[in-house]
């Protein structure tokens, strides 16, 4: 009986790996970025005193955390024809060299809408764990609103919850496996892919998770890297410690 | 006015939880009047439909029920074995730690989708390799050792912290009062560290039970299977994705707020 391993395939069909590879990093590099920003908007919006702007921004992260990443992609890509409705993303989609612009742009907001609660929820942490000195201090010296989150709370905030805002973006990695079920071709899709071909879906596996390893392993590094790089600035600049 | 209706919302909390799903359920009917209006929520709707989401086909166990089981049977497994790899990890002992330390970092490490996939592939392998016997599992067997390989990891994560934050103050005066340390551990140390632990157990919890909805892959007949396959009979997506997600939504909403109520009596609890 036993089972013959055959490491030759992965050679043979490399180039699939290759483009999965690529496929998850565009997927990654856009939704992590956008997720940022929509999540750090969206977790000064749940802190602001103005009534409906933190209504919106709870009920944004309460719906979007609660519905299973699956079932928004299902949504978004069954529902709607993405590049009619938004025509813009057809160029752009080009612009990055992709094929199936419906399948890749649903995965991708899907993605951000989910990622970008928890973010915008480690945010939100991180800023009322501020003593609130910092904001009176801000006020006495004449900023207004603005410029106290900008200048202020934000640069604060970002630091305290720089591991929470890691885990989201290594989360958001892993989590755009998930895009292969909508027929996006990442690097789990090419697991698949080969198993089918070839009937070996252990060796493949074992790549792919290989890769996964990597790619997160070394954006937890480069986060880290970011992280000392903030400290060192703000020591430079003779900032107190928080 | 916010602040009045925080006070009041914390005093009734099951009122606020009431409102919250009336008013998501109707904000996503507004989204679909306006974006949608052609949508027929009662061809979706009928009875076998219904019944087929919920306890999927005539003779075998289905839909939202299975859904259920499986988050139940999952969040059992993998809070006992997690405890276990959690525990072990916190240890100094070092033939315990290391394997402890490797299993954790490489399932946190790896998409829930390929943890179900390796199960599914390589389990068989697996046995074939080692113990030379053919061994065929079933979908639901392989989902259910996959989550737990996968959410024992992050649990473990959680109870080591748990063990952590516990102050040294403790063990030191466990031991003044001559207990050896087997007594100190069961007795004074996880006691308290579990009552730590439940907030961000539950919302793990929550977020395993979001996550059964991947063993859709595999072909098991879960909830969010079911509606899949009735939409690919009839082809009405929006209708029966837009029923999912209010399901899901209502369901895991409830768990983060019996979290959110959890974390306010532990927190009070420690504090005193």
């Amino acid at each position: 009986m036993g089972y013959e391993f055959d490491w030759t395939v992965l050679l043979t069909y490399k180039q699939l790996l290759i483009d999965g590879f690529v496929m998850t990093l565009k997927l990654s590099i856009i939704g992590i970025f956008l997720a940022f920003l929509i999540g750090s908007f969206m977790g000064l919006a749940r802190v602001s005193k103005n009534f409906f702007v933190s209504l919106f921004a709870t009920y944004y992260v309460e719906f979007f955390r609660n519905i299973p990443l699956i079932v928004q992609m299902f949504f978004i890509y069954f529902s709607f024809t993405l590049t009619d409705s938004f025509p813009f993303l057809e160029p752009f989609g080009d612009w990055i060299g992709i094929e199936n612009h419906n399948e890749f742009f649903s995965a991708l907001i899907a993605l951000i809408t989910y990622t970008s609660t928890y973010i915008a929820e480690a945010i939100r942490g991180g800023i009322q764990s501020l003593p609130k000195g910092q904001t009176e201090a801000a006020k006495t010296l004449g900023m207004n609103y603005t410029q106290t989150m900008y200048f202020i709370v934000f640069p604060q905030a970002i630091k305290i919850v720089w591991g929470p805002i890691t885990g989201q973006f290594l989360n958001l990695i892993k989590n755009s496996s998930l895009a292969m079920t909508i027929g996006v071709a990442e690097l789990t899709f090419q697991t698949q892919e080969i198993d089918s071909l070839t009937f070996r879906g252990f060796e493949a596996a074992t790549a792919v998770t290989i890769l996964y390893l990597f790619l997160t392993l070394f954006t937890s590094y480069v986060m880290t890297l970011i992280n000392k790089y903030m400290l060192i600035k703000t020591a430079s600049k003779g900032g107190s410690q928080r | 006015m916010s602040d009045k209706l925080n006070k009041y919302f914390a005093q009734h909390r099951f009122l606020y939880y009431v409102l919250n799903i009336a008013l998501i359920v109707s904000l996503l009917k507004l989204f679909q009047v306006t974006s949608y209006p052609e949508a027929n929520f009662s061809e979706v709707l009928t009875a076998g439909n219904i019944k087929f989401m919920l306890f999927g086909m005539e003779d075998e166990f289905g839909g939202l029920m299975l859904t259920f089981y499986l988050a139940f049977v999952a969040i059992i497994l993998s809070f006992i074995f997690g405890s276990i790899l959690g525990i072990a990890r916190w240890s100094d002992i070092k033939i315990f730690k290391i394997p402890a330390v490797l299993f954790i970092e490489l399932f946190r490490a790896i998409p829930h989708i390929m943890v179900i996939f390796w199960v599914f592939f390589a389990v068989p392998i697996f046995f074939a390799l080692i113990f030379n016997i053919k061994v065929t599992t079933s979908a639901l067997t392989s989902a259910i050792i996959a989550f737990t390989l996968f959410e024992s990891a992050h649990i473990a994560e959680i109870v080591r912290a748990g063990l952590n934050s516990m102050p040294k103050g403790q063990f030191e005066a466990a031991k003044t009062l001559g207990m050896n340390s087997w007594q100190t551990f069961t007795l004074i140390i996880l006691p308290q560290a579990y009552r730590r632990m439940i907030p961000p157990l539950v919302s793990q919890f929550v977020s395993l039970f979001k996550d059964t909805s991947l063993v859709y892959v595999i072909g098991v007949v879960e909830f969010f299977r079911a509606a899949t396959i009735i939409n690919n009979r009839i082809y009405m997506s929006f209708e029966l994705l837009s029923i999912a997600a209010i399901i899901y939504f209502i369901c895991a909403f409830t768990l983060s707020q019996i979290a959110g109520h959890l974390e306010k009596k532990v927190e009070k609890q420690i504090n005193t």
